[in-house]
């Protein structure tokens, strides 16, 4: 009797510890139960990655061409878009970009490998698809009519929803400053580089 | 002689109420000093103030694999907070592993006063909690993440770069 007993007594022992063992796993299960509505909801931790956004590596405008004319433009053209990759935000949030040059100078290209007086193009940039079957139609977002922000020029703002949504970017560099330059000292490899800028900010 | 027997009986008995309670007491402590390490060496990988750890990711989802040369990813922030006089900053500071390009991270004020500056980080290395060149006193500050990014050569050439504009909130 008291063998059953004490039996009895091992087995409530054990049998109690393994319900401790299984809420804790509920506890730290995800699996939705059956039957039920998953509401889904997220708040971003202070210092976590709210958003993520794609931007190309480079600009690359190909070879240029020394026009025989200043006549009429020749522009050199150059499509890119910015992505929305990621958008973990509110639905009143957006991000917005712009764009500017590192030194906060004009938007220029220059001659590489040279020392003293590198020859230096500029060029225009515009939010949208744009060739020379529309660009008269169109103002550059770096218009002298146009006013630069504290970090450069707005591109756009990705709206709450929006993510994997691109901005078509154009830049446009009109070849006429090549006109009648002496190539020997304007020929070779050129660079430049865009920084863009990104806030996340209230909209609506 | 029945007291004889039963004596026997019953030292086997205790003996294996003894054992079966000790397997019982080592396998729930066996289960909780499993969770205790694991949790410290998490904290390990992931919360030593200025460690670059590879395995970093934006936390928000998978980076999807067919991003790759597609352009570079650059994390965005909205807010981030410490108390004044803390010499470190929670913020998740990396490269994201779609990249095919390093970055060097700097972190400043508005006014240009730099905070932070890493070495360079690989695709899928950052930081999660930042070490401070300077404290702060309470206030709200606008911060900025400038990533600068350069090819992956020994040349590192620069490309195009970013930087994520996000509000700084000192306790």
């Amino acid at each position: 009797m008291k063998k059953t007993k004490i039996i009895a007594i091992l087995t409530a022992v054990l049998c109690s510890a393994t319900p401790v063992m299984s809420v804790s796993a509920a506890t730290l299960s995800d699996v939705t139960p059956n039957n039920s509505t998953e509401v889904k909801a997220k708040i971003i931790d202070p210092g976590h990655v709210s958003y993520v956004i794609t931007i190309p590596e480079t600009a690359d405008f190909g070879i240029l061409t020394q026009p025989e004319d200043d006549s009429n433009p020749h522009y050199a053209f150059n499509n890119f878009q910015v992505e929305a990759t990621e958008l973990n935000i509110q639905s009143n949030q957006g991000v917005t970009i712009s764009m500017k040059t590192a030194d906060d100078s004009p938007f220029h290209i220059t001659q590489k490998d040279v020392a003293e007086n590198p020859f230096t193009l500029s060029y225009d940039i515009y939010d949208s698809l744009v060739d020379e079957s529309n660009i008269a139609d169109k103002t550059a977002l770096n218009d002298p009519g146009n006013t630069p922000g504290m970090y450069g020029y707005h591109l756009c703002t990705f709206a709450y929803g929006t993510a994997g949504s691109t901005q078509d970017v154009t830049l446009a560099l009109d070849q006429n400053a090549l006109y009648n330059k002496e190539l020997s000292e304007i020929a070779g490899d050129y660079s430049g580089y865009i920084d863009f800028h990104s806030a996340l900010i209230q909209i609506g | 002689m029945e007291n004889k027997n039963e004596n026997p009986n019953k030292k086997g008995l205790i003996t294996a109420i003894v054992i079966i309670i000790l397997i019982a007491v080592l396998s729930i402590g066996g289960i909780f000093a499993y969770k205790y390490f694991s949790a410290e060496k998490e904290k390990d990988s992931k919360g030593v103030v200025g460690k670059i750890s590879d395995g970093w990711d934006t936390g928000i989802e998978e980076e999807s694999q067919q991003q790759q040369g597609r352009g570079i990813q650059i994390p965005g922030y909205g807010i981030a907070v410490m108390e004044e006089g803390d010499t470190s900053l929670v913020l998740s500071v990396g490269n994201p592993k779609a990249n095919n390009c390093g970055f060097y991270a700097t972190l400043k004020l508005e006014d240009g006063t730099e905070l932070y500056k890493s070495e360079l980080l690989k695709p899928g290395y950052g930081l999660t909690e930042i070490p401070l060149s300077q404290t702060l006193k309470a206030g709200e500050y606008t911060a900025i993440v400038y990533y600068k990014c350069v090819t992956l050569d020994e040349e590192q050439s620069p490309l195009n770069s970013a930087e994520s504009e996000f509000k700084l909130i000192v306790k």
